[in-house]
């Protein structure tokens, strides 16, 4: 048997002919099945054949609504496996006795029951132990201490002569390692209390520093002094195995490379040079794999750090370290990690060489998509899909740029954005029945309609009416014809199938149609005819109208208000667009009211005739 | 790696040499230097570690074209050069800027801030000087009555140390 569960969105039960099917499938009146489908929460549809469980999935997935179709209990070799590990989960704090329940309960079957899981499900695992709350008291009072310190020599106290001060500061900063290290390693060792000792001192030696630098009047926010206190702490990491250490040496040297930055701006080679090699291979060393993973966001700060700068080389080697720790730590949730820099190494990239197409990007794109393909990860794929829209316009400006091709013009760049909405459209309507790519052909459908549909509106205002307005740049009137031409070809065979079915959905083909030969209209006819502003306004019109239509058809609110929401903007935006002149104006308002006047009337007769057939045949 | 003992040995041995070298470099330098006094334009922001401070602009951190060897195009940002000074009715005046120390004379080593096509702009590493909470007023006040002046040491390297800010 198999089961459907559907994630609502709006409002179901309003839906005449989903009511139908889901009635239909799984044997229940209208009113049981509006019932089922106002329950909060997931709606569980459950006790179908495949075949009938199929029929109303696709129902679903035509509608737009999120579902799943699924088996109602997993195959006997499955349940066996997971009887047997699932105990295991909850012992080792991987899962809470109460999830495991509900887990087996949606398979309908029972949790394994089992000494260790009771006794597990009776005394609830403590989020925190005595020994962290300990360490994280210690550490924020060595913090406290340490910051005070630093503020008592900020207030540069003058009563007590430089030499004293100096020589009490180091003595006291001495005494706290001194007796850190006891503690820590001594016969009665106390490593927290002697950990928050060293942690005092670290402070103090800064402090030290800062005072020296403050009595001789070293030039402020320098950068020299962060990178002198980061350097005293490396002695304690190394020779005491004390990691916080190396973590606060991490981040002051970081912190000085940001102050060189805003001194001369420019980038200084001794923050990469320590970084990368001594913290990172020290931490290689003893295995310190916390270090590593926090020093992932630590190089994307380093990498967003290059930007401003535009030190393409900086930003390559740091997004280099960013991809060997990626493969050093093995873990998929860092694919995130890496997009965000190379992200920013393409816009180093960028600055640094305006007009060098920058095709070496396309090898980490390639990977990327590689990787949200195997891991399935809609999420990825949705960014991957921008980053390359982004990529790919960067990539046609520089080598129209570069080679001279001619020249790229405002229109140029929203006719193109227009072509990808359409490709994006297109790519979803063949995605839409894809259980894994649910999420990704949601975003293409619905967010490649609205791009494009931003540049339509855009686009249908009369000022684009230059004839040097469109395609003085081949490469760009070559790729936007293209990208328009496929996503037409990938979206035609979905929209007219689904355009046969009842109540008439002709509106996505219309709109659709209506947007190619608009975009075509700009390649083909001079811009002073304005027939491509002309086209883009019936485009907007025919759009809201036909949201207008569905909305009615699929009972669907949301639809209806959004058709009306638009018709009132573009009504509001051509009353006011004083590009065009009176007459004209006049002219396609009382054009527009008279032919949705003449619809109404023909609906309204249509509708009327249908209801004295039906009227008839009952008296029949 | 060496036993704890030692190694707090080591640490606070490093710590100590480190401030102490630090401490007797200022402290020679600003105790060795030749002592000249630099008019000052100051104000007083506050540095996230030091606290209050005036920062000073002298009449030396700006090279104007008409100053002989002292094209603005010949430098560029952040290079560092030798600026040679001559006294002129008791004040301290450029008197030329190159990239190489001056074989004799007084001159500071600074470094380019900014070059546009008719002035250059120069740190010594002289305009920071730290003062308690609160006393900034006091100088800003000097300031504008034009009754500021910086000591500074210069050593023979070229390398200037503040001394203290005299209000005449």
């Amino acid at each position: 048997m198999h089961r459907i569960v559907i994630y609502p969105t709006g409002p179901l039960a309003e839906d005449a002919e989903l009511l139908a099917a889901v009635g239909a499938a799984a044997g229940l009146d209208r009113e049981s099945a509006a019932a089922r489908l106002r329950a909060p929460g997931p709606v569980y549809l459950d006790g179908f054949d495949e075949a009938a469980a199929r029929g109303l999935f696709e129902l679903l997935a035509a509608r737009g609504i999120d579902a799943d179709l699924e088996p109602m209990a997993p195959p006997a070799g499955v349940a066996e496996w997971l009887r047997a590990e699932a105990p295991k989960w909850v012992r080792r704090g991987l899962l809470h006795p109460a999830s495991l329940n509900l887990i087996f309960g949606n398979y309908g079957l029972e949790a394994p029951a089992s000494p260790g899981l009771e006794a597990a499900a009776a005394a609830p695992r403590k989020a925190v132990g005595t020994a962290t709350l300990l360490r994280a008291v210690l550490t924020l009072g060595a913090v406290l201490i340490g910051l005070g310190l630093v503020l008592f020599v900020a207030a540069n106290w003058q009563r007590i002569p430089a030499p004293v001060k100096i020589g009490g500061a180091l003595a006291l900063t001495v005494a706290a390692l001194q007796a850190g290290a006891w503690l820590r390693f001594g016969h009665r060792p106390y490593p927290r209390v002697g950990a928050a000792l060293l942690l005092i001192a670290l402070f103090g030696i800064g402090g030290v520093v800062i005072l020296i630098a403050q009595i001789y009047h070293v030039q402020a926010e320098s950068y020299l002094l962060p990178l002198i206190w980061g350097a005293l702490c490396v002695p304690l990491a190394l020779l005491l195995r004390f990691p916080p250490a190396l973590y606060i040496a991490s981040g002051l040297w970081l912190w000085s490379y940001w102050l060189h930055l805003g001194e001369s701006g420019e980038l200084p080679w001794i923050y990469p040079a320590l970084l990368l090699g001594l913290l990172l291979p020290y931490a290689l060393l003893v295995k310190d794999r916390r270090f590593l993973q926090a020093h992932l966001g630590i190089l994307i700060l380093a990498v967003v750090t290059t930007l401003p700068a535009g030190e393409l080389w900086h930003c390559s080697v740091f997004v280099g370290a960013l991809v060997l720790l990626k493969l050093l730590l093995r873990e998929p949730r860092y694919d995130w990690l890496l997009v965000v820099g190379f992200f920013v190494w393409q816009l180093v990239f960028l600055t640094e060489y305006k007009d060098l197409p920058n095709v070496f990007y396309a090898l980490p794109l390639a990977y990327f998509f590689y990787r949200a393909h195997e891991s399935r990860s809609n999420s990825l794929m949705i960014a991957n899909v921008l980053n390359a829209q982004f990529w790919l316009c960067v990539l046609l400006f520089q080598i129209t740029a570069r080679y001279d091709l001619g020249r790229v013009e405002g229109t140029g760049v929203l006719l193109w954005l227009l072509a990808t909405g359409l490709l994006w459209y297109g790519i979803g309507k063949r995605l839409q029945g894809s259980p894994e790519w649910r999420r990704l052909a949601g975003f293409l459908r619905y967010g490649g309609p609205m791009l494009a549909g931003l540049m339509v509106y855009v686009l249908s205002f009369r000022f684009y009416d230059d004839e040097a307005s469109f395609y003085r740049s081949p490469l760009f009137l070559a790729t936007t014809l293209g990208l328009a031409a496929v996503g037409v070809a990938l979206a035609l065979g979905p929209v007219l199938r689904e355009s046969g079915g009842e109540g008439g959905r002709w509106g996505a083909p219309l709109v659709l149609a209506l947007t190619a030969t608009g975009l075509l209209g700009t390649f083909v006819a001079p811009p002073s005819l304005l027939i491509h502003a002309l086209l883009f306004n019936l485009t907007l019109f025919a759009g809201a109208l036909a949201m207008m239509l569905r909305g009615h058809g699929t009972q669907n609110l949301g639809w209806f208000n959004g058709g009306i929401a638009l018709f009132v903007v573009l009504i509001g935006s051509r009353y006011f667009d004083t590009f065009v002149e009176y007459l004209p104006r006049s002219v396609f308002f009382v054009v527009g009211g008279l032919f949705l006047i003449g619809w109404a009337v023909l609906v309204d007769r249509q509708r009327k005739r249908r209801a004295g057939r039906r009227g008839g045949e009952a008296d029949a | 790696m060496p036993r704890p003992a030692i190694g707090v040995w080591l640490v606070t041995a490093i710590w100590v040499a480190v401030a102490g070298g630090l401490w007797a470099y200022h402290d020679h330098q600003l105790k060795n230097g030749r002592e000249i006094e630099l008019k000052t334009v100051p104000v007083d922001p506050r540095d996230l570690l030091r606290g209050d401070y005036v920062v000073l602009a002298y009449e030396i951190s700006t090279a104007v074209a008409t100053d002989e060897e002292a094209a603005p195009w010949y430098f560029r940002r952040n290079q560092v050069v030798f600026v040679a000074l001559e006294q002129r009715r008791g004040e301290w005046s450029i008197a030329g800027v190159d990239t190489k120390p001056p074989e004799d004379g007084l001159f500071l080593r600074g470094r380019i801030r900014s070059a546009s096509e008719s002035r250059l702009r120069i740190e010594y590493g002289i305009e920071s000087f730290f003062v308690p909470e609160g006393e900034g007023k006091k100088y800003e006040q000097a300031r504008n009555r034009d009754r500021l002046w910086a000591v500074v040491s210069v050593s023979p390297h070229g390398v200037g140390h503040l001394k203290r800010l005299e209000i005449r």
